[in-house]
C-alpha cells in the first residue's frame, strides 16, 4: 500500500506556518518513499498535535493498521472535535473494523464538524453535499451493524433459552425414569 | 420345544449402534457450516448423543416390561427413521434460527458454544433417544425369545451393538459421507432403519404404523436435502466435494474485478483455505502468504532454495514463492496436506502441479515431517484445524523443535497465526514458545489482516526494521516493506516461562483462541 499523493500534498498543504510545514513535507517524503517507520517518526515530531494525529492515521492506515489508525484518530478528536477529516476517516475505519456504535459515534462528531462549519459557509459550498451524501451512508452502515449486534445478541438468548430448557427437560425425564425403575425394581 | 433364534434382534442392535455412531459423526459435518468444527462444536455433539442414549436406555427399559417389546423395538427403529430421514431438510432452517445469515460467528463468541449446543440438542436429540431405546429392547427380546439369562442376553446385545457402532464410525468417515454426501448418509441411515422397523413391526401386525413411516420416510427422499449456503452473486461454485475431514469447495469470486479462487472450508465463518489469482506472485494486502517469500530476499539466497510447506492446502504458497523468489533462486518444495480431496482441488483449480512440487497428500505433518531432510532453508507451517485452530500437536514446544531440527543452518521457520495483536492469547503464546525454542525471533503483522507471521531463524536473527538487512530494492520489498516497518507491525519474540509454553503434555490453543476472540471484542469496544 503506498502513499496517496494527494492525500499527502493535501496535509502537508495543511500547515500554515513554514516551519511546520517543512516538518510536514519531511513526513510526506518518508511516506511516499515507503519508508513508514520513518514517516511515523517524522509526524511524532510535528509541532501542531492535530496535524500530527492525521498523519499517524495516514501512515497507520496505509500500513494496513486499522485499530492502531482508529487510536490515532481518536487521539486527534479529543484535541480538535470538530476536524471533519479526522472524523471522517475515524468513522470509516470503525466501519471497516465491523464496529457499528463507535462508527456512529464518529459520525455525530462528523455531523457536529459539519454543524459547525455550517456558520461560516461559502469555503466548501460545492464539497458539502457529497460530504453530507457521504455522511448519510456511512450513518446507514453504521446503523446496519448495530442491527447486526442486536440480532446476535437476540440469537445468543434464544440459543441459550432454547438449549437450557431441553437440557432441562431431558434432565428431569432421566430423573423421573430412573425414580420409576428403582420404584419397579423395589416392588418386583 | 425347540427356541426361536435370537440372531436377527442381536443384528438390529448391531445396526442400532453403527447408525448411531453414524449419526454423532455426520451431526458434527451437518452444523459445521453454521459453528464451525471446533472441539466446543465437538464437545457438545458427543454431550447430546450420550445424554439421549442415557435417556433412551431408560426410556427403553420401561417399554422392555410390556408385553410386547418386539413391537416397541420396531417403533423406536421406524421414529428414529422418521427424524433421521428429516434431519438434513431441518438443519438449515434449525441452525438459521441460532445464527441468523448475516451475522459472523466473531460477532456473537457465545453462539459457539449455546448455537451448536441447542441446534445439536433440536437436530439430533430426538433420534439418538430413540436409538438408545433399542438396546434395552432388544435385551428383553432376546431374553424371552432364547430364554437366556439377563447376563448372557445382555452380553451378546452390548458386543453386537458394539461391533455395529465400530463399523459405522468407520464407515461414516470413509465411505458413507465421501461417496454420498450428506444429505444421502443421514437418508441411507434412515432407510435401514426403516427396513429394520418395519420388518418388525409387520411381524407384530402394526402394519398402519409401518404404512405411515413408509410415506414420511419416501417422502423425505425425495425432499430431504441440506440446503447449501448459496453463493453470492458474483461468485462462481467450480466444485464441491465431502472430504474424510471436511465439506470443501473451490469457488470464484470475481466480484472486486480481477477474479479471485478460494478454497472455503465447511462454507461457513468467513474463513478460506487456499487463494488463487491468475498470476503468480504477491496477492497483495491481506494476504499472509506474501510474507513467506522474505526469508529468501533476506538471506540473499541463490541457486538452490528447499522448502517444506507443513499445511499446503491448494498450493498458494508454491504459487506465491514462485512467483516472487529472488532471481536466480531454484525452488524445490515439499508440500504436506492431510486431507487429498483439497489437493486434487488444488491440482484442478488452484494451479498446484504435482509434477514440479514434491506433494505428500493424507499424512500428518508432524508425522511426515520426521521421514524428510534435514536440510530446509525454509518450513512454512500454515496448518489449520476446524478452520480456526492450529493442531495442538503442531504448535507444541516438542514440534517447534522438530522443525528446527530439519532446518539447514541458517533456514527459516515461518509460522502463519491468526489473532488481534502481539498480546492477543494464541499469539503470544505461540511467540513465546517458538522463542523458548529458537531463542529468538520476530513476528509481523499481516496488513490489513488479522493475520500473523512469525519468524525464526536457525543460529541466525531475523532482520528489523532498524537493521540495514531488512531493506531490500525489489518490487516484492517495495510491496511489502513499508507496511510492516511502522513499529505497531513488528515485535520481537520473547521466551515465555515453562507454565505458559505450549507443550504435548498440555497445550490450551482452542480455549486460547476462544480467548482471543472474545478479547478483541473487548479490546475494539474500548481502544484506551
Amino acid at each position: 500500500m503506498r502513499a496517496s499523493p494527494i492525500l499527502a500534498s493535501a496535509l502537508a498543504l495543511a500547515c500554515c506556518t513554514s516551519a511546520l510545514r517543512a516538518q510536514a513535507e519531511g513526513v510526506s517524503e518518508a511516506f511516499s518513499d515507503g519508508r513508514y517507520d520513518l514517516a511515523l517518526e517524522a509526524a511524532d515530531g510535528l509541532s501542531d498535535p492535530v496535524l500530527a494525529a492525521e498523519w499517524r492515521f495516514q501512515v497507520l492506515h496505509a500500513a494496513g493498521d486499522l485499530p492502531g489508525a482508529l487510536s490515532a484518530a481518536r487521539a486527534g478528536l479529543t484535541l480538535a472535535p470538530t476536524n471533519s477529516r479526522l472524523s471522517q476517516n475515524a468513522a470509516n475505519v470503525a466501519l471497516a473494523l465491523q464496529e457499528g456504535s463507535l462508527a456512529l459515534e464518529f459520525c455525530d462528531a462528523w455531523q457536529r464538524a459539519l454543524d459547525a462549519r455550517a456558520s461560516n459557509a461559502g469555503a466548501d459550498a460545492e464539497s458539502r453535499p457529497a460530504e453530507v451524501e457521504r455522511l448519510a451512508r456511512y450513518r446507514a452502515s453504521a446503523r446496519e451493524l448495530l442491527a447486526l449486534d442486536a440480532q446476535a445478541r437476540a440469537a445468543t438468548a434464544r440459543a441459550r433459552n432454547v438449549a437450557l430448557a431441553l437440557l432441562g427437560g431431558t434432565v428431569l425425564a432421566l430423573l423421573a425414569l430412573a425414580r420409576g425403575a428403582r420404584a419397579a425394581t423395589l416392588r418386583a | 420345544m425347540q427356541r426361536a433364534s435370537a440372531s436377527p434382534i442381536l443384528f438390529v442392535a448391531g445396526a442400532a449402534g453403527a447408525c448411531t455412531m453414524a449419526v454423532e459423526l455426520a451431526a458434527v459435518r451437518l452444523i459445521a457450516p453454521w459453528f464451525g468444527a471446533s472441539s466446543r462444536v465437538w464437545t457438545n455433539v458427543i454431550g447430546v448423543i450420550l445424554l439421549a442414549l442415557a435417556l433412551g436406555y431408560l426410556l427403553g427399559a420401561r417399554w422392555a416390561a410390556s408385553p410386547r417389546p418386539r413391537r416397541a423395538l420396531g417403533w423406536s427403529l421406524l421414529a428414529a427413521a422418521l427424524w433421521t430421514a428429516w434431519t438434513p431438510f431441518l438443519a438449515g432452517a434449525v441452525c438459521r434460527l441460532f445464527l441468523p445469515d448475516g451475522i459472523g460467528l466473531d460477532r456473537a463468541i457465545e453462539l459457539w458454544t449455546w448455537g451448536s449446543l441447542a441446534s445439536t440438542l433440536v437436530l439430533f436429540l430426538p433420534a439418538a433417544v430413540c436409538l438408545g431405546c433399542v438396546g434395552p429392547l432388544a435385551l428383553e427380546v432376546v431374553q424371552r425369545t432364547d430364554g437366556s439369562s439377563a447376563g448372557s442376553a445382555g452380553g451378546r446385545v452390548l458386543a453386537w451393538s458394539t461391533l455395529g457402532s465400530l463399523l459405522g464410525t468407520f464407515v461414516t468417515t470413509h465411505a458413507l459421507v465421501p461417496w454420498l454426501g450428506l444429505s444421502w448418509t443421514f437418508l441411507s441411515l434412515a432407510g435401514l432403519l426403516f427396513l429394520l422397523g418395519a420388518a418388525l413391526a409387520l411381524a407384530e401386525r402394526t402394519r398402519a404404523a409401518a404404512g405411515l413411516a413408509l410415506l414420511a420416510t419416501a417422502a423425505a427422499a425425495g425432499f430431504s436435502r441440506l440446503e447449501r449456503g448459496a453463493a453470492p452473486q458474483g461468485v462462481a461454485l467450480l466444485e464441491e466435494r465431502e472430504s474424510p475431514y471436511q465439506s470443501v469447495r473451490a469457488v470464484e469470486d470475481s466480484r472486486w474485478g480481477e477474479p479471485v479462487r478460494l478454497l472455503q472450508v465447511n462454507e461457513g465463518l468467513d474463513s478460506f483455505q487456499s487463494v488463487w489469482k491468475a498470476t503468480p506472485g504477491l496477492l497483495g494486502p491481506g494476504y499472509y502468504y506474501d510474507l513467506f517469500a522474505l526469508p529468501a530476499w533476506w538471506s540473499g539466497a541463490r541457486g538452490r532454495w528447499k522448502v517444506a510447506l507443513l499445511g499446503l492446502g491448494a498450493g498458494t504458497a508454491c504459487r506465491v514463492l514462485r512467483g516472487a523468489s529472488p532471481e536466480g533462486v531454484e525452488l524445490e518444495i515439499v508440500g504436506l496436506e492431510l486431507d487429498p480431496v483439497v489437493v486434487e482441488l488444488g491440482e484442478r483449480h488452484f494451479g498446484l502441479d504435482p509434477r514440479r512440487e514434491r506433494v505428500i497428500a493424507g499424512v500428518d505433518a508432524r508425522a511426515a515431517l520426521r521421514t524428510l531432510e534435514r536440510d530446509f532453508d525454509l518450513i512454512v507451517l500454515d496448518a489449520y484445524a476446524r478452520q480456526v485452530e492450529i493442531p495442538f500437536h503442531l504448535s507444541s514446544e516438542e514440534a517447534l523443535a522438530e522443525m528446527r531440527a530439519h532446518l539447514a543452518p541458517g533456514g527459516w521457520l515461518a509460522i502463519n497465526v491468526g489473532g488481534f495483536g502481539f498480546d492477543d492469547p494464541v499469539v503470544a503464546a505461540l511467540s513465546g514458545t517458538l522463542a523458548r525454542v529458537f531463542r529468538s525471533g520476530v513476528g509481523y503483522r499481516v496488513s490489513a489482516s488479522r493475520n500473523f507471521v512469525l519468524f525464526a531463524r536457525r543460529d541466525g536473527e531475523v532482520p528489523v526494521p532498524s537493521d540495514a538487512s531488512f531493506w531490500f530494492a525489489s518490487p516484492v520489498g517495495d510491496a511489502l516493506l513499508p507496511a510492516l516497518s511502522v513499529p505497531s507491525a513488528w515485535s520481537r519474540l520473547v521466551p515465555c516461562s515453562d507454565t505458559l509454553a505450549l507443550c504435548d503434555d498440555r497445550n490450551p490453543i482452542d480455549e486460547l483462541q476462544m480467548q482471543s476472540l472474545e478479547q478483541a471484542r473487548a479490546r475494539l469496544a474500548d481502544p484506551r
